[in-house]
């Protein structure tokens, strides 16, 4: 059985995704690891896939998306990078062997045995974001409201088996991403992750994996502080630490570390070694911010009411043509905005 | 009546510690009146009016004061510390910040080429003379000693050791020849970039420098004057194991011997602190816990090069204390043909005396030593600022140099290699009661516990610091106490039960240094 592992991710996460695909190479040498890129280099940046730590790359102009340019115009950069995510597992379940999903946010330190032993007689694995009922009030807004409001599942992670029952779970959700995967919480939409909140319900086999040590972060720390063993082992709420979501580590992620870490210091030293990763993984000579669906061809930046807009008016996504090419002032015509504020 | 604003501007400035804040933003206040320069917007700039009050860190964690533009310190003083917001910068915060810049001793190694030993490495006629001369002022025998440092330009118990045994290999008519790294670093020297050179101190006369060739032919050469001759490896930092092997050999036929006054024979972190905050007690190299330190990616290939030189050599071992034994015995797994105890001083107590501060007054408390989180100052730090309004405890600290704190009184006190009751006459004459020795190291030996003992001082101890706890537990309960941690330590000074036991009179002792690997070796060569 070769598990196929992939990740998806623009050039501003591709640090991070060379760290990702480093960890899983340690810890399962024999998986094959792919990059869903959903990006286009910028000049003078310098990328050589052979170089890359993945064994493959795939371009999201590869994934066969219908009239590519108009859906990818619906989407920011969060959630084109989960709606791909559809159509690549479907992809991969093709080779006939499981698929396992990681954000590219993640670092495995220590094998992933039970997701490839549930794999064995399930059709997809899920991790929730919470395991317990939280005991404060500030957890039960942060975190379980949370989950109520962004997905009971973190989809950091998936792991589907190209078994009747998997396919069919793959082949909905890629229906519903293609559709529906947006950052529109009031409407009861979270991107990828609030869809399969329905998973357990249509499909048989969907395993619920509760071992404290896969998906470790900042919402579920609390339940599962960080502990290192006198043998050198990594724990996790007494668990063997597997991976740890690593989000927004720069900024806003720390700070949550640090108010779920219950005074303990032992997250940051993964905190100080996942930022050592990225430093020598960087990607050099990337401009910061890049993003080449962010931007009009002219190079104007493309503003969230046009998306907005655009969404809007299935009407125009044939007739329109390449809304990229259209340029900002004739989109914003197109679509009855007023001319953009200088 | 006085106006409220005015209250409270007046508690801010009883808070606020100026001479902490002129000495630490120094070059930003000019002439302003600190409190002034704080108030008027030192604090917008994250400037901190003392050195347990983070500005920033409030501002943090209270956005409502962030957003209303108030001065967190006036925020504190009147609504904050009845809130129960946090504002100071308690242990475990700044073990965040230690964690996050820790570099591993690869990243470090530039920090240390301003002490590279740049002077012109001596001609081969000068080294030989030099060695025939010593060959006839110290005929009976050549002992050659490698440490991490020229012992005598720094402070250490390392350094003090090599002191004493050089004095007493002289004494008896032996050459010490001190070789010291030429290019000293926080590794093993690296083969390739590192020169193949030393800095020479014989028998206590600086030298200067000798490359390796010829001070290995002057070596061979010399074994017709010296028959007895011995290599001691203090410390291998900075030293390329394979290169004093080459010594080794050409001293022969005797096994080196080697020391273990820290850890540096099982990891780079040579006190093994992982992330430089906490001990670790030297897990498997390929661990997990190891892949995520700071010093894990250097341990690798500094294990195996070490593994080489004791797998060839199988070395005689000593140990400053059992405690390190022990340690260095289950973590290390290193080829040897012997391993013994060889402590560096022993204690003795004399007769009980009665003492100045047993009769009246606050509970006079020290801190001894640097005043760094390793060695347990934040805990420190912490219980003078809780205890600061508390008039049965004043807080001292003796050391080589300062941290400004607030409430904590400053006494300069260091031990040279010709004054090392030095901080044992301070703390006595200043009437000290209590040391808290809270170091978050496994000590290896500890001089700093045996002289708070000297000086007739109460130590409080954590029971996990290593060789720390067996010269308490060898003291006896009325020299002082081991407890498990922070919350203990707080506890006894909240309760105010450290002024009972402190208070009971208490034997001062005396220190015998030990000569170090003279002890074992004059007795071992003369027979």
């Amino acid at each position: 059985m070769t598990i196929h592992c992939f990740t998806s991710a623009t050039f501003t996460y591709l640090d991070r995704a060379r760290v990702l695909a480093r960890s899983i190479r340690h810890f399962h040498p024999d998986w094959m690891i792919w990059l869903c890129l959903s990006d286009i280099e910028p000049d003078g940046f310098e990328f050589d896939p052979t170089a890359e730590p993945f064994d493959r790359i795939v371009r999201i102009t590869e994934l066969g998306i219908a009239n590519a340019s108009a859906w990818m115009f619906r989407h920011d950069i969060v959630e084109l990078c989960t709606a791909v995510k559809g159509s690549m597992l479907s992809y991969l379940l093709e080779h006939g062997e499981p698929v396992v999903y990681l954000d590219p946010d993640i670092a495995l330190f220590a094998p992933l045995d039970d997701v490839v032993r549930l794999l064995e007689s399930n059709s997809v694995v899920l991790t929730p974001h919470v395991l317990s009922p939280e005991p404060t009030l500030h957890g039960v807004l942060d975190n379980e409201l949370g989950s109520l409001r962004h997905g009971t599942y973190n989809l950091g992670f998936l792991a589907v088996r190209p078994c009747p029952e998997g396919l069919r779970f793959a082949a909905w959700w890629k229906e519903r991403l293609l559709q529906f995967c947006f950052d529109d919480v009031p409407n009861g939409l979270f991107t990828d992750q609030r869809w399969c909140d329905l998973a357990p319900a249509l499909f048989d086999g969907v395993a619920i994996l509760r071992d404290r040590g896969y998906n470790v972060a900042s919402w579920n720390l609390s339940d599962r502080p960080i502990r290192f063993t006198a043998d050198g082992a990594l724990t996790a709420g007494g668990s063997l630490l597997r991976f740890f979501h690593f989000t927004k580590v720069n900024s806003v992620g720390e700070r949550m570390l640090e108010t779920y870490s219950g005074g303990r210091s032992e997250v940051f030293e993964l905190l100080r070694w996942y930022r050592a990763a990225l430093k020598a993984d960087c990607a050099v000579g990337l401009p910061p911010g890049w993003w080449a669906y962010g931007r009009y061809a002219s190079g104007t930046p493309i503003r969230r009411e046009e998306r907005l807009a655009w969404r809007a008016r299935p009407d125009l996504w044939d007739s329109v043509g390449d809304p990229f090419l259209t340029g900002q002032a004739g989109l914003r015509a197109a679509l009855g905005l007023p001319p953009a504020p200088a | 009546m006085v106006p409220v604003d005015v209250v409270y501007h007046d508690l801010a400035r009883q808070l606020f510690d100026e001479r902490f804040y002129r000495q630490t933003y120094a070059s930003r206040i000019g002439t302003s009146d600190p409190f002034e320069h704080f108030m008027a917007g030192g604090w917008r700039a994250g400037l901190n009016p003392n050195a347990y009050f983070d500005t920033g860190r409030y501002l943090e964690a209270n956005p409502d004061v962030a957003a209303a533009g108030a001065n967190p310190l006036l925020h504190f003083l009147i609504n904050g510390a009845t809130e129960g917001r946090s504002s100071v910068r308690r242990p475990r915060q700044t073990a965040r910040s230690r964690i996050l810049a820790a570099r591993s001793p690869s990243e470090r190694a530039k920090d240390y080429e301003s002490a590279h030993d740049r002077r012109t490495p001596l001609v081969r006629d000068a080294v030989m003379r030099v060695f025939s001369d010593a060959a006839r002022r110290f005929p009976a025998g050549l002992v050659v000693a490698a440490s991490h440092d020229r012992y005598r330009q720094s402070l250490g118990g390392v350094q003090l050791v090599i002191v004493e045994e050089e004095q007493a290999f002289n004494a008896q008519g032996f050459t010490y020849l001190h070789l010291a790294p030429a290019a000293p670093g926080p590794l093993l020297a690296d083969l390739e970039t590192s020169p193949a050179a030393f800095s020479i101190t014989l028998n206590g006369a600086d030298v200067g420098v000798i490359e390796l060739d010829i001070l290995l032919d002057a070596i061979r050469d010399a074994n017709q004057s010296w028959s007895r001759r011995r290599l001691i490896v203090h410390h291998f930092m900075s030293h390329a194991p394979e290169r004093l092997a080459r010594i080794a050999e050409a001293i022969g036929p005797e096994r080196p011997i080697v020391w273990t006054h820290d850890f540096f024979t099982l990891c780079p972190s040579f006190a093994l602190l992982r992330n430089d905050v906490a001990f670790c007690g030297g897990p498997p190299p390929d661990s997990a816990v190891c892949g995520i330190c700071a010093y894990g990616a250097d341990r690798r290939l500094h294990m195996s090069r070490l593994r080489a030189f004791f797998e060839e050599h199988s070395p005689d071992v000593l140990s400053p204390s059992q405690a390190a034994l022990d340690v260095w015995l289950a973590r290390g797994a290193m080829p040897h043909t012997s391993a013994r105890v060889l402590p560096l001083a022993r204690l003795g107590f004399d007769e009980p005396r009665p003492r100045l501060s047993e009769l009246d007054g606050p509970l006079r408390i020290a801190f001894v030593g640097a005043p760094v989180a390793h060695k347990g100052w934040d805990s420190f730090e912490w219980l003078s600022h809780r205890h600061y309004d508390d008039p049965s405890y004043t807080f001292y600290h003796f050391g080589a140099w300062s941290e400004p704190v607030r409430g904590v009184r400053y006494v300069s006190a260091s031990v040279q290699a010709n004054g090392r009751s030095a901080m044992v006459d301070a703390l006595a004459g200043a009437g000290i009661d209590v040391v808290v020795q809270w170091t978050l190291c496994h000590e290896t030996f500890s001089y700093a516990t045996i002289e708070a003992l000297a000086a007739g001082c109460f130590v409080l101890a954590r029971r996990d610091s290593g060789n720390v706890r067996r010269h308490l537990e060898a003291a006896g309960t009325d020299h002082g106490m081991l407890l498990a941690g922070d919350v203990e330590l707080q506890a006894l000074f909240a309760s105010h039960e450290i002024s009972e036991r402190a208070r009971r009179p208490r034997a001062r002792g005396t220190i015998r240094y030990s000569v170090g690997t003279a002890e074992v070796l004059l007795s071992a060569m003369a027979a």
